[in-house]
């Protein structure tokens, strides 16, 4: 009698272990059917293309099971020297370039760096200034950022190619920074009155770090909580952030 | 029978630990991508002005310059002399200046290599007048930055120097 329940036991295992395992692996990518299917499936990826004043800059797609990344750039680069008081153009967006539909999140981040190039907590990051553009698909989630990060949220589904609004128009230097003076001085040089103010911030470098993630638009609430740790409601394919 | 007894055991862990493994959502299949880029610069944060008086024709030529590599700067002059003698001042604000109460403000800020120049004059006083003189004075201020990019100015800014002085 025991050796029956233990051969019921054994039988019951196996049945369970091979439905388990198939099932997971499946679920992500057999929403629907056809007998088209097997061929669609092998042309599923995702990717996704981070571009900074219009132009692409760094992307990470998913093609022939393997990821082509191309990271080794860096964001500012047009910028030859930063100077107080000047508006530079630093438009950010991002592209699906993958072959299925996504929804995509920025995180930015700014900070000032130390003279080892290592963050330093001491500075404000609050003086850097990325001006963010509104009312154009891009929320921010406030409960998420701070003076240091910033996280925004693409509310639209973007198909394969498409292309979101810029999240950003321009970086600068904010004017409270002039505040904190390391050295004032004057003197007569040529028949000329010179004064010379050099402020604590003058020679600091800062630092402009960007992330942009994107997560398949099937099964999008779960996908976007696993994936970003994140609540969201998509209701008529329009993404928001559940308070 | 020890041998059915411990194989029962372990099929049951096994059964066990397969349920739990099932319930681990199946998240974990979700295609998900990300791409990271940073960047970084020097801020350059220096204002140099250089103030010069002319002698011209009926009184004083006044220059201010933003040296080349200045942050830009808002300018404002100020003109002492006798109370007899102000009725013979005339400061020609020309294009650009301004008269503010005591002061003589350049309405747009000086960026680097830029000068502005006012001449200070004093017209028709009597040649039997005494020997006088005349003061002039001009104040800069560093030209503020709103989160829009626009350079505004604010004569009152607080500053603080380093050391705490």
């Amino acid at each position: 009698m025991k050796r029956k329940y233990l051969y019921l036991l054994e039988a019951l295992l196996i049945v369970f272990t091979l439905t388990g395992a198939a099932i997971p692996s499946a679920r992500s990518a057999l929403t629907i059917t056809s007998r088209d299917h097997d061929a669609q499936l092998e042309m599923y990826h995702i990717g996704i293309t981070l571009n900074e004043n219009e132009k692409p800059l760094a992307f990470r797609n998913y093609k022939n099971e393997k990821w082509n990344v191309n990271g080794d750039v860096e964001l500012l680069s047009g910028i030859t020297s930063f100077h107080y008081g000047e508006t530079y153009e630093e438009k950010l967006s991002v592209t699906n370039s993958g072959s299925i539909d996504e929804y995509v999140r920025v995180t930015v981040y700014k900070y000032w760096l130390d003279g080892n190039g290592k963050k330093d907590r001491n500075l404000d990051p609050s003086y850097i200034d990325l001006v963010l553009l509104k009312d154009n698909g891009w929320i921010v989630d406030e409960s998420a950022s701070t003076e240091e990060r910033t996280v925004l949220y693409y509310q639209k589904p973007l198909a394969p190619g498409e292309t979101t609004p810029d999240l950003s128009s321009s970086l600068l230097i904010n004017g409270d920074i002039k505040k904190y003076v390391r050295e004032s001085e004057t003197k007569t040089e040529d028949g000329y009155t010179v004064v010379t103010s050099v402020y604590s911030y003058n020679g600091r470098h800062f630092a402009l770090e960007v992330e942009a993630d994107g997560v398949q638009t099937h099964n999008a609430e779960d996908a976007v909580r696993s994936a970003w740790g994140v609540s969201v409601t998509v209701k008529d394919g329009i993404l928001s952030l559940k308070k | 029978m020890k041998f059915l007894q411990q194989k029962e055991k372990a099929l049951i862990v096994i059964a066990l630990s397969c349920l739990v493994l099932l319930s681990v959502p199946t998240a974990l299949s979700y295609f998900t991508t990300y791409v990271e880029v940073k960047g970084s610069k020097e801020v350059v944060m220096v204002e140099e002005t250089r103030f010069k008086e002319e002698v011209i024709e009926d009184g004083k030529l006044v220059t201010i310059t933003a040296a080349d590599n200045s942050d830009p700067v808002y300018i404002r002059v100020r003109v002492f002399l006798a109370d007899d003698l102000k009725e013979y001042l005339t400061v020609d604000t020309g294009e650009g200046w301004k008269a503010e109460g005591d002061y003589y403000v350049y309405q747009t800020p000086l960026h680097a290599g830029e000068s502005a120049s006012l001449p200070v004059l004093l017209k028709g006083v009597p040649e039997d007048h005494p020997p006088f003189g005349v003061t002039v004075i001009y104040e800069s201020v560093p030209a503020l930055c709103n989160e829009k990019g626009e350079l505004y100015c604010d004569w009152d800014y607080d500053m603080i120097l380093e050391g705490g002085h």
